[in-house]
């Protein structure tokens, strides 16, 4: 699959780059911190009988 | 069956574990199809060239900027009037996920607006608003770090994006009401006369509901998490308290 851009190519590219990049970054923040909370919210478990 | 039931986060945790799968898969297929489709199988604008295919992400970008302030907004009311925890948790939750879309938004306007206006920004009302719309995000997560106590800094940032909602709604309707600057007018709008043509307007459409979609799949998941972070905040203080 092939496309033609023309002289705004790189215009177009990079701003689709970033996007991606930022997307990815937030989703992984996300991820990030919803697993952060499953091992505090175990922890806390763990030790409110300790 | 009541909205508010959901108010209770055992509900919530049930119902978007239910909902989860079904929303992030929607995210997905229309985020695929809608960009590729636009991307690959659109043709260039007589005027803008190939720099109209930036239309699949600043737009929805642009649109859930805006709309996910209005969506904490919303939740901080219900947090200040019927003091429901979920809503003030989801307020925070979405806050990332709109502070990312604002900044996609600015930059990929930047970018588009170099080769079509010759400069990458301009203090025109709508970029301005922008701005100070992604300013106050920060500000607003600034403030729920800043803050110990949770009800408190619940109470703050519902205040501060009471606030805040001024320059959402000014990034909305700038260009409608204010006619300088060299932003262009809405692409969107209920006058169908006034959309983008048909062939930009489908797959625009897909890739905003891939936007909407992949905003409550994060918000969901984001919310949940926050869930648990104040109920392991309880169980450590009733810890210190016996």
């Amino acid at each position: 699959m092939t496309i033609e851009l023309g002289k705004y190519a790189s215009f177009v590219l990079s701003a689709y780059a970033i996007t991606i990049v930022l997307l990815a970054l937030l989703i992984i923040y996300v991820f990030w911190h919803n697993s952060k909370s499953k091992a505090l919210l175990k922890n806390a478990e763990l030790n409110k009988d300790a | 069956m009541s909205l508010w039931e959901y108010a209770n986060p055992v509900k919530f945790l049930n119902l978007s574990t239910r909902a989860l799968p079904w929303v992030s898969a929607l995210s997905v297929i229309c985020l695929i199809v809608g960009l590729i489709w636009g991307f690959f199988f659109t043709p260039d604008d007589y005027r803008m060239g190939s720099t109209v295919k930036i239309i699949y992400i600043h737009v929805p970008a642009a649109l859930m900027a805006i709309n996910s302030w209005f969506m904490m907004l919303v939740a901080s009311l219900i947090w200040l009037i019927r003091r429901h925890h979920v809503s003030a948790l989801a307020a925070k939750a979405a806050a990332p996920v709109g502070l990312v879309m604002t900044l996609i938004a600015l930059i990929t306007g930047a970018i588009w607006g170099q080769p079509m206006w010759g400069t990458w920004w301009a203090w025109d009302p709508r970029l301005t608003s922008f701005l100070i719309l992604f300013q106050f995000y920060i500000g607003y997560l600034a403030l729920w770090k800043s803050i110990e106590n949770p009800d408190s800094a619940a109470d703050l940032t519902s205040i501060l994006c009471i606030v805040g909602s001024v320059f959402a709604v000014l990034s909305r309707y700038a260009v409608n009401f204010w006619n300088q600057g060299l932003h262009q007018g809405a692409s969107l709008s209920l006058d169908k006369e006034k959309n983008v043509a048909d062939v930009f307007y489908q797959p625009l459409l897909l890739s905003i509901a891939g936007f909407v979609f992949l905003f409550l799949t994060l918000v969901l998941i984001g919310t949940r998490s926050e869930i648990r972070i104040r109920r392991a905040s309880v169980i450590a203080a009733r810890k210190l308290l016996l």
